[in-house]
């Protein structure tokens, strides 16, 4: 009997090949053992490392060239592949591995991708694996980023804070004394006002400082007010408060006040916040520990860093932010998972990421003041970067607000952006906005 | 490895497939089947031999077509399927509870502080009817000027082709540079006819225009479609009707608008969903916010935002069924509306023959 194949069961068959390969590919693979059934004890560990630096090929050959191998020497039978973090869709692919089971052992997380897994439940908890002792040597604030509850779910890898960075062929020109850590905002602001220059026609060619919108918590605290109701995962506001609303006020003036002396977004020729002070048209802005090694080799004008100024009460206050090492939950080898974690914290590693091409701000204290202040590429090049490590002592951890990225993109951003992008709404009535709206997501 | 995958699907399927066939051969001995593998019985002679041509033809027609089948089945149907599932749940990918309908109610309310729906549908609706004109008149006037016999017409047709070939972040940056305020060509070029330039792409005002500006980049790519639909016209028909007295507006009204209508509406339908789902140039100007204050999230921009930056999959999801029906609705209209301004040359007195 001659039965011909119709498109319908032709689908039907189909459909149920695709499903069971699909099936087929989501099933862990066995664990290879042997014969015996036991493990192999001889077999060496293998564990992953998701690491980046973002400083091109350079960064990548140190974490491969240098890191890794310094580990494995120190730890023979332990392996560790390689794993790029710097591509753009890491924080989706370190998500989607996790849900998947399948994420890194070890891997650098920070800002929303460390809270979010953190909050999930996805990393290791680590409190066992590190003496209270050994964690005082850790800035608290950067500690701070990987409590949950009261559990540490993390390690810090790197300091990212802010210090004022300051174009000293600017100030020279206009008479300008270099600052130290004494200035207060009101110093500031007339350095600012000596430093902004205009042309015949009364447009401004020459800024005195460059406010960067989306970092102004420090000036909030140092002026005693608050961004949210905890450091952590707030749920309310609290910038309408007195002395937080004084604090945005100074920082708004500058732009849009009667004598303005910082650009407002746009006017000044650079893609990234962080670039603008390059470009040499700008006195002073605030930049992070990460950038020091970029001013560095690109910086074609003189310049160097100092302390940021205290609010008019002599108040001091950081912003830092959270970068880290995060051990999946659901790793294989937690022990030498946290090894290499333990490895990359420590003085050895905190010490190189300082000195080489990376460039990154150790976590440690007692490194810092060895290594940061007197050796990183900043410093040998007779920079201030010791400001960087003089502010930590006052630094607070970046708030995130809980579902920090729904209130960020729904209601935080693009009033904020009203406030100090398109100046579509007032300081005061932006703020009291914020705070409405965040009350009502949390209510 | 994402290409290797529909093969090593079909590869399973394979044996699948002979198990089907294999039934047909009731005769086959029980001692032949049970020493014979899947494979070794598929691709024996006397299995193969007792087909028919047409039986033959069909099997090689069904495993040809086969990689795209199971491939379109697990990686477009299944997820499509998976993500309707997923629009009635609250769901992170670690945990999921179901809503019933609560993603929608909550998609489609009128309160804007609840929803951006509206906001994201309005800023796409917008840009999707000003640059869908723009880019389709823009392509279709240089396809008319490329198609007379020029010299350096295959240079000229590179030229304008080539944008469309440039990777979409480049493009994006060159234009962020080019709408900067205060250093842009723009800006510039407005202040030698003395304009004072928007900010662009830092007011609310102009943010979405500039995005809008931006998509004439792309009509290359309509340009080399309606180039083809125009070299199809058969001379004849211009030449008739210019011994007819027929002038330039009206051999254009009449014979390469009709003519080229089939072009036009292919155009104008992958035109309205690739413009709906505008999210590269936006994603990399605004520094993937859609800003200022949301000017220009995009349904897709905010579908990303939603679903990899919230991880808000249950929502997500709903959000991505209502913005394909939007598009099946719109897609729907115009086929309908074709017969009305479509013309195909193989109908006659009105009705395709």
């Amino acid at each position: 009997m001659s039965k011909r194949m119709n498109r319908r069961s032709f689908l039907q068959l189909s459909a149920t090949a695709a499903g069971g390969g699909l099936l087929a590919a989501c099933v862990a693979p066995a664990p290879a053992a042997d014969e015996s059934g036991a493990s192999m004890a001889e077999e060496p560990i293998e564990i992953r490392l998701a690491e980046g630096s973002w400083v091109g090929p350079e960064g990548i050959a140190f974490w491969t060239d240098e890191i890794i191998p310094a580990f494995e020497e120190g730890h023979p039978g332990i392996n560790v592949t390689f794993e790029n973090a710097e591509s753009p869709d890491y924080a989706d692919k370190l998500y989607t591995q996790s849900v998947a089971g399948d994420a890194p052992d070890v891997m650098f997380v920070w800002g929303g991708v460390n809270y979010n897994l953190m909050q999930k439940g996805q990393f290791l908890q680590l409190d066992d694996y590190f003496d209270p002792e050994e964690l005082e040597d850790f800035y608290p604030a950067k500690l701070d980023a990987h409590l949950f509850e009261g559990k540490l779910y993390g390690m810090p890898k790197y300091v990212s804070t802010i210090a004022m960075a300051y174009n000293k062929d600017i100030l020279d020109e206009a008479g300008v004394e270099y600052p130290d850590g004494t200035w207060t905002w009101d110093d500031y602001l007339v350095a600012y006002e000596a430093t902004t220059k205009h042309n015949d026609d009364g447009d401004i060619v020459q800024w005195g400082r460059y406010v960067a919108q989306q970092y102004m918590e420090h000036y909030v605290w140092m002026n005693g007010g608050e961004w949210m109701n905890a450091p952590l995962f707030g749920t309310k506001c609290l910038l309408d408060g007195e002395e937080a609303i004084a604090a945005l006020k100074y920082n708004y003036d500058l732009i849009y006040g009667s004598n303005p002396v910082a650009p407002i977004a746009g006017s000044v020729p650079e893609v990234g916040w962080h670039n603008i002070f390059s470009t040499g048209k700008i006195a002073f802005a605030e930049s992070h520990s990460w950038t020091v090694t970029n001013y560095v080799r690109e910086n074609d004008f003189n310049w160097d860093f100092t302390d940021l100024p205290v609010s008019p009460d002599g108040g001091k206050a950081g912003l830092t932010f959270a970068d880290g090492y995060g051990v999946a939950k659901l790793t294989k080898e937690p022990d030498a998972s946290v090894s290499m974690v333990k490895f990359l914290t420590g003085p050895e590693a905190q010490k190189a990421m300082a000195i080489s091409i990376v460039g990154l701000q150790p976590t440690r204290r007692s490194v810092a003041g060895d290594v940061w202040d007197v050796d990183s590429m900043g410093a040998q090049a007779g920079y201030d970067v010791a400001a960087f490590s003089r502010i930590m002592d006052h630094a607070r951890l970046d708030p995130a607000f809980q579902e920090n990225d729904k209130v960020n993109s729904e209601v935080f951003g693009p009033i904020w952006d009203q406030i100090w992008v398109t100046n579509e709404i007032g300081l005061e009535e932006g703020v009291n906005l914020i705070v409405e709206r965040i009350d009502e997501i949390f209510a | 490895m994402p290409v290797l995958l529909p093969v090593l699907l079909f590869v399973l399927a394979l044996p699948s497939l002979q198990f089907v066939f294999g039934r047909q051969n009731q005769d086959m001995s029980a001692e032949l089947q049970s020493s014979q593998t899947p494979w070794s019985r598929l691709l024996s002679s006397t299995a193969w031999s007792r087909r028919t041509l047409r039986q033959k033809e069909e099997l090689i027609a069904y495993l040809l077509v086969s990689p795209w089948v199971i491939g379109f089945l697990a990686f477009i149907l299944g997820p499509m399927l998976t993500s309707l599932g997923l629009s009635f749940t609250e769901t992170d990918l670690f945990t999921l509870e179901f809503v019933g309908i609560e993603n929608y109610t909550k998609l489609l309310s009128f309160d804007t502080t609840r929803t951006l729906f509206w906001t994201t549908l309005y800023n796409t609706a917008y840009y999707v009817f000003l640059s869908i004109p723009l880019t389709i008149s823009v392509g279709f006037f240089i396809a008319m000027l490329l198609n007379q016999n020029i010299s350096g017409q295959p240079t000229y047709r590179v030229v304008y082709y080539l944008p469309a070939v440039i990777p979409g972040i480049a493009t994006s940056l060159l234009w962020l540079w080019l709408f900067q305020p205060e250093f842009g060509l723009i800006n510039w070029a407005l202040s030698l006819v003395g304009i004072e330039g928007p900010r662009w792409l830092f007011d609310r005002s102009t943010a979405k225009m500039a995005l809008v500006l931006m998509s004439v980049w792309g009509a290359g790519s309509n340009m080399l479609i309606f180039l083809a639909g125009l070299q199809g016209i058969p001379t004849e028909l211009y030449e008739a009707a210019t011994i007819d007295g027929a002038g330039i507006w009206r051999r254009f009204r009449s014979i390469t608008i009709p003519m080229i209508s089939p072009t036009l509406f292919f155009v104008v339908v992958t035109q309205i969903i690739w413009s709906s789902q505008v999210f590269t140039n936006v994603y990399v100007m605004t520094e993937g916010k859609g800003g200022p204050a949301n000017a220009t999230l995009m349904m897709v921009l905010y579908l990303y935002q939603v679903a990899f930056r919230q991880y808000r999959m249950g929502y997500a999801s709903a959000y991505a069924w209502v913005f394909f029906l939007i598009l099946l609705v719109f897609t729907l209209i115009l086929f309908r509306s074709s017969k009305a301004w479509v013309y195909y040359e193989t109908e006659i007195g009105g009705q395709r023959s």
